[in-house]
């Protein structure tokens, strides 16, 4: 076979069959995905994390299954050391840029909400999110070490959700 | 070599440019996919059904651990579901629906099939929700001694909604009609609440009317339009947001019809005022 033919042919096989035979229902996060890293603090110090330019991390999400989903983020344990723990509601989310969504942002663009046991909702689909339009979400995080905190070595643990609404 | 030297330079072009459309697909620190993101299945009494789910890791690097995993699900004020340790609702598939592994590694740029199988024992009626959750966590030794750090967890789910064939019930009642007050901008909210009596998952969605005194109509709007649902044996308050905009002060009316999945529909109507 001609050699341009075979690369053509090849390429049309690469691109167009995957495509057709898996369903997306995905979520991809760029940074550091494995942790948040606040780094050393001081007792008192606020930190923001805005390592990637004014954000921590972006989120994609693409979902061809015409149905309404959401994203969704938990504390499944607070900043702890041994026994002591700084209240939840000292680490929260912010929403620096929503792009290409066409859905609802649970808190305004660049307001601070805590993180929460219980998952709390950031972000709720629509329109062409349902479509395969990739909807990408910015998001930074800030801290806040209480003046009275007992100095340690702190690590806390969350999660993200992506799901449909039943 | 030869191969490139012969292909013209268009087609050269395109080529590098199809690469680099592909390498940025896979470009993500992390991503994994879920298929199908919802099982909809419908079993008849004593009889079981049994498909597969799909995890694929596009990193073309890592490996992921993953677990899997039944909630339960409730719905909340805002829309959306909240989940629920297995076995907790009336409404629960843990008791119907097997899933394995639950526990695996997806090597880079794989993908792993998840088994379920549903048995549907027999005597049993109406429908069963939740949800299969995909979960990777990083290891522990992510965390930096002496570092403020916070381990991330992601997780995917896919929804479950298994119906016991020929034994659906849509019975729904229509308990309350309200019409809030205007706020700052002249927008209020109309509050329709469905109690489910059934014992299947309703989904009741239709047009809400206002008319003004004359009996003219003077809109239509959409309550529940992206069909959210209330789980059997539950109540759910649904609204619609209307801009009342140059509406004249007056009696006015809210008509409502609810299509509910049942031989009928819902119907009420409320009387209220525009000062």
């Amino acid at each position: 076979m001609n050699p341009v033919r075979f690369l053509i042919v090849f390429l049309l096989i690469v691109l167009i069959i995957p495509k057709e035979v898996f369903a997306t229902f995905d979520m991809s996060i760029e940074g550091n995905y494995k942790t948040i890293d606040f780094g050393a603090m001081e007792l008192g110090e606020e930190k923001k994390l805005v390592e990637r330019g004014g954000y921590e991390h972006q989120f994609n999400f693409t979902s061809d299954n015409g149905r309404t989903w959401y994203f969704k983020a938990q504390i499944l344990r607070p900043f702890t050391s041994m026994t002591y723990t700084i209240p939840p509601e000292n680490f929260q989310w912010i929403v620096e840029e929503l792009i290409n969504g066409q859905g609802i942002l649970s808190a305004s663009v660049s307001k601070p909400a805590p993180f929460s046991k219980t998952p709390v909702l950031i972000y709720t689909s629509a329109g062409t999110d349902e479509a395969g339009t990739e909807v990408q979400i910015r998001l930074k995080y800030r801290l806040k070490i209480p003046e009275n905190q007992t100095a340690g070595a702190y690590t806390a643990h969350i999660r993200f959700i992506m799901v449909e609404e039943l | 070599m030869k191969l490139i030297t012969k292909m013209k330079k268009p087609i050269f072009l395109i080529a590098i440019l199809v690469f680099l459309c592909l390498t940025d697909y896979c470009a993500h620190a992390f991503r994994m996919n879920v298929d199908p993101p919802r099982v909809e299945m419908f079993v008849e009494p004593g009889q079981e059904k049994s498909g597969y789910i799909t995890v694929t890791n596009y990193d073309e690097e890592n490996a992921i651990h993953v677990k899997v995993y039944i909630n339960d699900l409730v719905y909340l004020p805002d829309g959306s579901n909240d989940f629920l340790p297995e076995g907790t609702t009336p409404w629960t598939i843990a008791d119907w629906l097997k899933i394995g592994p639950t526990e695996f590694d997806v090597p880079p740029a794989e993908q792993i099939k998840v088994r379920y199988v549903t048995e549907v024992p027999k005597g049993v009626r109406g429908g069963r929700y939740g949800v299969a959750f995909f979960e990777v966590s990083p290891p522990l030794r992510e965390f930096i001694k002496g570092r403020t750090t916070a381990a991330i967890n992601v997780r995917l789910g896919s929804i479950f909604l298994i119906t016991v064939q020929g034994t659906e019930e849509y019975i729904a009642e229509l308990q309350d009609i309200r019409v809030g007050k205007p706020d700052k901008d002249g927008v209020f909210e109309i509050y329709c609440t469905v109690k489910n009596g059934g014992n299947v998952l309703a989904r009741p969605n239709g047009p809400v009317k206002l008319i003004d005194s004359s009996e003219a109509e003077i809109a239509e709007l959409m309550l529940n339009e992206s069909k959210s649902g209330v789980l059997p044996g539950t109540s759910r308050q649904f609204s619609v947001k209307y801009d009342k905009g140059e509406l004249a002060p007056g009696e006015y009316f809210v008509q409502v019809v609810l299509d509910y999945g049942g031989e009928d529909f819902l119907g009420g109507q409320i009387g209220f005022t525009i000062e």
